[in-house]
């Protein structure tokens, strides 16, 4: 029976052919994500998410849901994964594509125009995330929509918004932020990448990505300084940013260092 | 209508941005030297036969120039955010006065569709890009009503890491070196009006117009912390 049931979890979890997050299904299985488990844990304390119990929570750009399953886990009344720019992919068309052009030497074309990768009337990258609600009987709610164009009215306002490696994929982030600060009832947790300017710490700059220059990724747009990031959380309607995450190198005046952060963002 | 009706007219309104020749030698009197500008930006003779659009149109200056040099349309646009008069600008009263054709309509640029406003061979979008809270969005709703090859002449503030202002010329130069940067202005950080949000500099914007459809834009000058352009549409 044991043996049984890690066979069925260990199946379940070879039946997606790419897993992003690496997700403990129990009885040692764990899913083989892109992203470690020991690299999840960090991002997830890095994150220092407030008590969840009998919160709401959505967490817009939820990929396999590492961090719903998550939120669940710690208590929260209604968890709500929303996603559709990954889920809409082929990732193993993806990767193929973008190693191809890596070594052809070429920027990859926004993914949306590639046939083989580009699928969202399937879904295939939503598979990862459908087979770790089954194997965790979860009761996280899926959403496949566009942030930037669902009804905000329809979706409604949780206490709780995690907002994790989207902000730098947007080609506006003020209107994303608008849109972020519109379904936030409490307080929003904005995790993204960022720039520092040494010896220019005191300007709201963002620095703008025209093609792959953002770890060869043609999606990423803008990255904001912690400044900016302050600025636009403010201008986008909320009323207090507190930055609790950073790990910004060091680097010399007219260096642009790229690093990864987390702020809240108070209603 | 008479030398003095005209003279009236422009006293309906408390500030004038352009200076708009309305005959009989009056002239609104505008703080932007207008003509200059429009040299500056070596606007064609002869626009016979063009559409044009002019986003953000103010008083009208410009829309009413490419009306007289021949465009067979002109469809001037602007959200009345203007900081001189709230709500509020000359357009009509100089569209009276010249018993102009041109087209009016209060929207704004993320409203452009071309099912709704049509397309255009030559557009004008001067000092508007840094007033837009979402500039690669704007651009790109300019980029859809314009058929391939049709021109967009751009004058912008742009962002420099160091400048100085001496006797009235700028002197500066850029510390990120080719990188694009795009300064973020909160809430009247920027020459305290509250309606300025960005400032690109110079290679994020070249970005920038590359990314939302104009292959090749040709920088005309660069004139205090301002960039001229003339963009043309792939």
């Amino acid at each position: 029976m044991f043996l049984g049931k890690k066979k069925a979890l260990r199946l379940l979890a070879e039946s997606v052919p790419f897993w992003f997050h690496s997700i403990d299904f129990g009885r040692g299985v764990t899913t083989d994500g892109r992203k470690s488990a020991a690299n999840l844990e960090a991002e997830l304390a890095s994150l220092r998410l407030p008590p969840l119990a009998g919160k709401t929570f959505l967490d817009a750009g939820a990929w396999d849901g590492y961090f719903s399953f998550a939120a669940e886990r710690r208590g929260a009344r209604r968890v709500v994964a929303l996603d559709h720019y990954v889920w809409s992919m082929d990732l193993v068309a993806q990767v193929e594509y973008w190693q191809q052009c890596r070594a052809q030497g070429t920027v990859p074309q926004p993914y949306e125009t590639i046939r083989s990768v580009w699928r969202p009337d399937e879904l295939p990258g939503k598979r990862g995330f459908d087979t770790a609600r089954e194997a965790l009987g979860s009761r996280v709610e899926s959403r496949v929509a566009d942030f930037m164009t669902i009804d905000l009215d329809e979706l409604g306002t949780f206490d709780v918004v995690l907002y994790k490696g989207v902000l730098y994929h947007m080609e506006d982030p003020l209107a994303a932020l608008r849109r972020l600060a519109r379904v936030t009832g409490g307080m929003a947790v904005i995790e993204t990448a960022a720039v520092l300017l040494p010896g220019y710490e005191h300007c709201a700059v963002c620095e703008f990505y025209e093609a792959d220059e953002l770890n060869f990724d043609p999606s990423n747009w803008w990255a904001p300084s912690a400044r900016a990031l302050h600025g636009l959380c403010r201008a986008a309607g909320f009323a207090r940013v507190e930055t609790v995450f950073e790990n910004p190198g060091t680097g010399s005046p007219g260096e642009v260092v790229r690093y990864r952060t987390v702020v809240h963002a108070w209603k | 209508m008479d030398r003095d009706a005209k003279l009236r007219a422009i006293a309906e309104l408390p500030q004038w941005r352009h200076r708009i020749p309305l005959g009989d030698g009056v002239v609104t009197p505008g703080r932007e030297d207008v003509e200059a500008e429009v040299a500056r930006l070596a606007l064609p003779a002869s626009l016979a036969g063009s559409r044009v659009l002019d986003v953000g149109c103010s008083d009208g200056y410009y829309s009413f120039e490419c009306e007289r040099r021949g465009a067979r349309r002109v469809l001037a646009i602007d959200d009345m955010s203007s900081m001189m008069n709230p709500g509020a600008n000359g357009f009509a009263i100089a569209h009276r006065v010249l018993g102009s054709a041109v087209e009016l309509r209060e929207m704004s640029v993320f409203d452009l569709d071309p099912a709704a406003v049509g397309e255009f061979d030559v557009v004008l979008f001067l000092n508007v890009l840094y007033h837009l809270p979402h500039p690669l969005l704007g651009l790109r709703k300019i980029a859809r009503v314009m058929p391939a090859g049709a021109t967009m002449y751009l004058k912008t503030y742009f962002h420099q890491d160091v400048r100085w202002w001496l006797r009235g010329k700028a002197l500066g130069f850029d510390l990120f070196r080719g990188r694009q940067v795009m300064r973020f202005f909160e809430a009247g950080r920027l020459m305290g009006d509250p309606t300025n949000w960005w400032g690109p500099n110079r290679p994020c914007l070249e970005g920038m117009l590359r990314a939302s459809g104009f292959p090749a834009s040709e920088r005309l000058h660069t004139i205090g912390d301002r960039l001229y352009y003339r963009c043309r549409r792939g």
